[in-house]
């Protein structure tokens, strides 16, 4: 038996997936966008994989949509401190609209790749790789032990070049 | 197996050159060692490949605006989430204490402007230097004589008193107590540094009251509980600010290129790199574009303008 085409879950899970998401974002447009992103994510997978289609679509699609919340709510969170960052550094404002493009898809994409780190081994990272400090001032000002530094450092890398593998 | 997962051992094992890397440049033998290890099978290339991604990736972005956005506290993650799901407007309060010099900073009694070095002559004869982005409060009562660092670098010069006012600068992290004197105090999230040119201040930490005193040629940093030890501070080089110059004594590019973007607007960041580096050399505050010129033509390596507020110093191999 050939695996129902998109259109098929389309039709039988649509209504339900908005309503799921409306009550997740509180947004009837929103919600209807990130709707129509989940079954554009599973029309990706189909097209990597032609047989693939899901066992349990109500399962597979909640579990999609609940990323694409996460990351919505994540990138809302980042815009808000953005916008307030920039607020406050007034030398941001003279540079030209495709740098602050470039540097907002940076922060985005960097943030999206820290997003899963705990607290301590996120601010360990960012010490390092944006203020440069070494792993003993880090240390220091964190008020853990030279190794833990270290440890949390390949930590952040491991996770960050999986992802970005 | 998915033949497109990541290979485990491999990215471990890259991920511990990368923490090799930036803990020190790598020797000539342990280089040879990562190309071979490099060169050892296609997915070897490909991981290094994401670290230099992920290199790149962070370059890309300012260090102050990438440090308040990136590691912004997950309480407020939370927080404006709870604020989109309910459809509220978003409240800026929170992100103004987490930022609250921004808004001390501007309505300070006198602040100065990045690049800016300003001379002020106090009620009382003392004369004051801010250097860039520095704001100070100024309190004078018939008691004391108090001058409140919000943010930056200044330097004093004490006039004698006539009502014998106590002077003292103040910080977030504690006082300076003036003891007839010239001296400069530099705040930073971390710590306040006093280094002494005439006669001596005594520092009083805010948390802890331990008491330090320094003296003429000395210099000391602390925190809201400690004192570091003192260290020798050269009177020239500590006020070289006061005659717009920064004067550097072999240290670490890194460092120098960090002074100098004290006094610039945009960013101006150095390659982790080259950063280690030495340097040695007197610049002119006044022009840092003909400083950071100077720094390329004594060192290999290449200012790289991507515009004139967003420069980054690389190595130029």
């Amino acid at each position: 038996m050939s695996p129902p085409p998109v259109e098929t879950i389309y039709k039988e899970h649509h209504n339900w997936l908005r309503g799921w998401l409306y009550q997740k974002v509180g947004c009837d447009q929103r919600a209807a966008d990130l709707a129509q992103d989940t079954f554009v994510r599973l029309l990706q997978v189909q097209y990597k994989q032609t047989d693939f289609t899901p066992e349990q679509p109500r399962a597979y699609l909640r579990t999609v949509a609940n990323g694409l919340v996460i990351d919505y709510f994540r990138r809302r969170s980042l815009e808000n401190a953005y916008q307030d960052a920039v607020a406050h550094m007034p030398e941001l404002t003279m540079i030209s609209e495709e740098e602050r493009l470039l540097i907002w898809q940076t922060l985005d994409q960097l943030d999206a790749l820290l997003n899963r780190l705990s607290k301590r081994v996120r601010t360990i990272f960012l010490l390092s790789q944006l203020e440069g400090l070494t792993y003993q001032q880090i240390a220091d000002q964190q008020g853990v032990s030279l190794r833990t530094v270290k440890r949390d450092m390949q930590q952040a890398y491991v996770h960050c070049l999986t992802l970005l593998w | 197996m998915d033949a497109s997962a990541p290979p485990a051992k491999i990215i471990a094992e890259a991920a511990d050159w990368l923490v090799k890397i930036q803990e020190h440049p790598l020797t000539e033998n342990e280089q040879n060692q990562l190309q071979q290890w490099r060169a050892q099978s296609a997915n070897h290339q490909r991981a290094w490949q994401a670290a230099q991604q992920l290199n790149q990736s962070f370059g890309h972005v300012p260090e102050k605006l990438g440090l308040s956005v990136l590691s912004r506290k997950q309480a407020q993650r939370r927080n404006l989430i709870k604020a989109i799901s309910a459809l509220l407007v978003i409240p800026t309060g929170s992100w103004l204490v987490y930022q609250h010099s921004s808004l001390l900073f501007w309505v300070a009694d006198y602040h100065t402007a990045t690049g800016e070095i300003r001379e002020v002559i106090l009620a009382d004869g003392s004369k004051l230097i801010l250097n860039t982005r520095s704001a100070v409060n100024v309190f004078f009562d018939e008691n004391q004589r108090l001058i409140e660092l919000l943010e930056g670098e200044i330097h004093i010069t004490t006039a004698s008193d006539t009502l014998a006012r106590q002077l003292f600068v103040k910080t977030e992290h504690g006082q300076v107590h003036a003891l007839g004197t010239e001296f400069t105090v530099r705040l930073s999230s971390e710590y306040s540094q006093v280094a002494v040119q005439q006669d001596a201040v005594e520092i009083h930490t805010i948390t802890t009251n331990k008491v330090q005193r320094i003296t003429a040629g000395q210099q000391s940093r602390f925190s809201k509980a400690n004192i570091e030890p003192v260290a020798v501070s050269q009177p020239t080089t500590a006020t070289a600010w006061t005659r717009q110059q920064l004067i550097i004594d072999n240290q670490p590019l890194a460092d120098v290129i960090a002074e100098l973007a004290r006094y610039r607007k945009g960013w101006l960041r150095c390659d982790p790199a080259i950063g280690k580096l030495r340097l040695s050399g007197v610049f002119q505050l006044t022009d840092t574009d003909i400083a950071l010129s100077n720094i390329a033509h004594t060192l290999p390596v290449s200012v790289v303008y991507r515009s004139a507020y967003w420069v980054t110093v690389t190595s130029n191999k």
